[in-house]
């Protein structure tokens, strides 16, 4: 009982390995289908979702309403990953759930020189500017992984395994995920789910919260859900409320604790007085 | 019949993982052997070869004969080592110094930093912070000297094959990982990609045997017929011929030797 996370630097690439993978395994593949249903609830457009998940032109800087859509976004595929045995492809999986020790997080490397030369047949420019422009591609979704996410994904260090198609073939390449995956240091313990639930039950409070209280970071541990808010404003009180009451409708929520922070301290170094 | 290269990191593990996978595929395992290697055949001292291919060149330095000459004598001993294919490569820069050749698998091995801090204090003692001072430096100092001798990052995965982080896999498991991809017939030598690494080990020791007096030059090989590259004046040009026609006796292998003065070295050349 395991899933796996496949993010590639060539989506189709990406979304065929995975597919390869969900049907060596039996396991159920999570990736278009999911982004659709979300496109449906949230009313923003599926190439909205592709721009701000990096697969479709420069990556954009994060915005309120596009982070509401990430959100949605992140609370379907966690509540999804509850159920185990899934292949996700791409979605920016790789990059929201982390530490959660039964996924298995892979990265698909396609042939550099391969791609430059489609993209410089696409586009009738030379393979020098092809090149570049693929260069330039890969530090924008640096930044934007490092800005939105945190984490860096063009570092390998952000996968358990990295694996360039330039040399290995795709079959290989699925044998190789699918043995792995088979191993029983992935399979599910009640720890690794227990992260995984405390990681979707975030997700869920903070996709409610995200249209009225954008800023507020969420974390949480056995149902206890845990706000950390920027800074005291006026009507705190009346804030505190409203938000421990929208939070405590949520489901899975036993208890809310609300924490502050000036702007300029950082969630580890957080006034734990509570409120 | 495949070369292996692991590029590692320093307690990475991945001199285990060398070791393992050359046991477990009755492959020859080495690293430091092509330094005593060149250190033997071009009468060089070790340290000096150690400090050529580990310490990041500073400005004044990058471009000084002797950094040039010592990385023509590793990469010769390399080239001259691999050749003989079924070999575990894990000393510096395997995957630059074997680039173009097919039948050579890449593999980057990175480990959790906490458990390399963990490592390293164990061995050399002191506290967490000086561990991971020591080892960023050291990982700083590798990469510097890939960047400014290659113009490649050597943390960059696309130069690999495979890239396994020691962390949730075991070394064992890394074991297994790539003796099943090298399994796969890309990575067998065929007599084109064998031809290739002959042709490459020839233009490495060409290399090798004029880096000294005529550091500027670019060497390629194929089939046997080496083209040596110069960029500089006619009076240049003849003397390197001159040096160039007793090569064919010192080194075996050689079909013809031409020399091409003025011309700027094409891509893939040593």
């Amino acid at each position: 009982m395991t899933s796996i996370l496949i993010s590639s630097d060539n989506p189709s690439m990406g979304k065929a390995i995975a597919r390869q993978v969900g049907e060596a395994l039996g396991y159920d593949l999570v990736g278009d289908a999911l982004l659709s249903e979300v496109v449906g609830t949230t009313g923003i457009s599926k190439r909205d979702f592709e721009k701000a998940l990096g697969l479709e032109g420069p990556p954009p800087r994060p915005g309120r309403g596009m982070g509401a859509g990430l959100v949605a976004l992140q609370a379907a595929l966690t509540e999804r990953l509850l159920g185990d045995n899934l292949v996700v492809d791409g979605l920016g999986a790789h990059l929201h759930v982390r530490g959660v020790s039964h996924i298995l997080t892979i990265r698909i490397l396609a042939d550099f020189r391969s791609r430059a030369h489609h993209l410089a047949v696409d586009r009738k420019i030379s393979p020098r500017a092809a090149r570049r422009l693929l260069e330039r591609r890969e530090r924008q979704i640096q930044q934007w992984s490092l800005s939105v996410f945190g984490v860096d994904e063009t570092n390998p260090s952000t996968y358990d395994m990295v694996i360039n198609l330039g040399n290995i073939d795709e079959e290989r390449a699925v044998k190789t995920i699918a043995d792995t995956a088979g191993d029983r240091k992935f399979v599910s313990m009640t720890y690794s789910m227990k992260c995984l639930e405390n990681l979707a039950l975030a997700d869920r409070v903070r996709a409610r919260l995200v249209a009225d209280f954008p800023g507020v970071e969420v974390g949480a541990e056995d149902g206890v859900v845990k706000l950390l808010l920027a800074k005291r404003w006026f009507g705190w009180q009346r804030t505190v409320e409203t938000l421990r009451e929208t939070v405590g409708k949520v489901p899975g929520v036993d208890g809310v604790e609300i924490h502050t922070a000036p702007l300029t301290k950082r969630e580890g170094e957080a006034d734990m007085t509570g409120s | 019949m495949t070369i292996i290269t692991i590029s590692r990191g320093s307690y990475s593990r991945g001199k285990e993982v060398a070791e393992k996978t050359a046991e477990r595929l009755g492959y020859e395992c080495f690293s430091r052997d092509v330094l005593l290697e060149a250190s033997e055949h071009f009468h060089i001292p070790e340290i000096k070869l150690v400090r050529a291919i580990h310490d990041a060149p500073t400005l004044l330095n990058r471009f000084t004969l002797n950094r040039k000459s010592y990385i023509a004598y590793i990469q010769s001993a390399l080239t001259n080592h691999v050749k003989k294919d079924n070999v575990v490569y894990h000393g510096l820069a395997g995957h630059v110094l074997l680039k173009g050749i097919d039948h050579v698998l890449k593999v980057r091995i990175i480990a959790d930093i906490n458990d390399r801090v963990a490592q390293e204090v164990k061995r050399e003692g002191g506290t967490g912070e000086e561990a991971l001072r020591r080892l960023v430096s050291d990982d700083q100092e590798r990469r510097k000297w890939t960047q400014s001798l290659y113009g490649v990052d050597p943390w960059d995965p696309a130069l690999y094959d495979l890239v396994i982080h020691i962390h949730r896999f075991s070394a064992d498991d890394a074991v297994e990982m790539i003796c099943a991809a090298v399994g796969k017939e890309r990575f067998k030598a065929t007599p084109v990609s064998g031809q290739r690494m002959a042709d490459l080990a020839l233009a490495c020791g060409v290399k090798a045997a004029i880096v000294d007096a005529f550091p500027d030059c670019a060497v390629a090989c194929e089939y046997g017929n080496i083209v040596i590259y110069t960029r500089k004046d006619d009076r240049h040009t003849h003397k390197l011929e001159q040096r160039v026609k007793s090569l064919s006796s010192e080194l075996e292998g050689i079909n013809t030797l031409e020399v091409h003065g003025g011309v700027v070295p094409p891509d893939g050349v040593v």
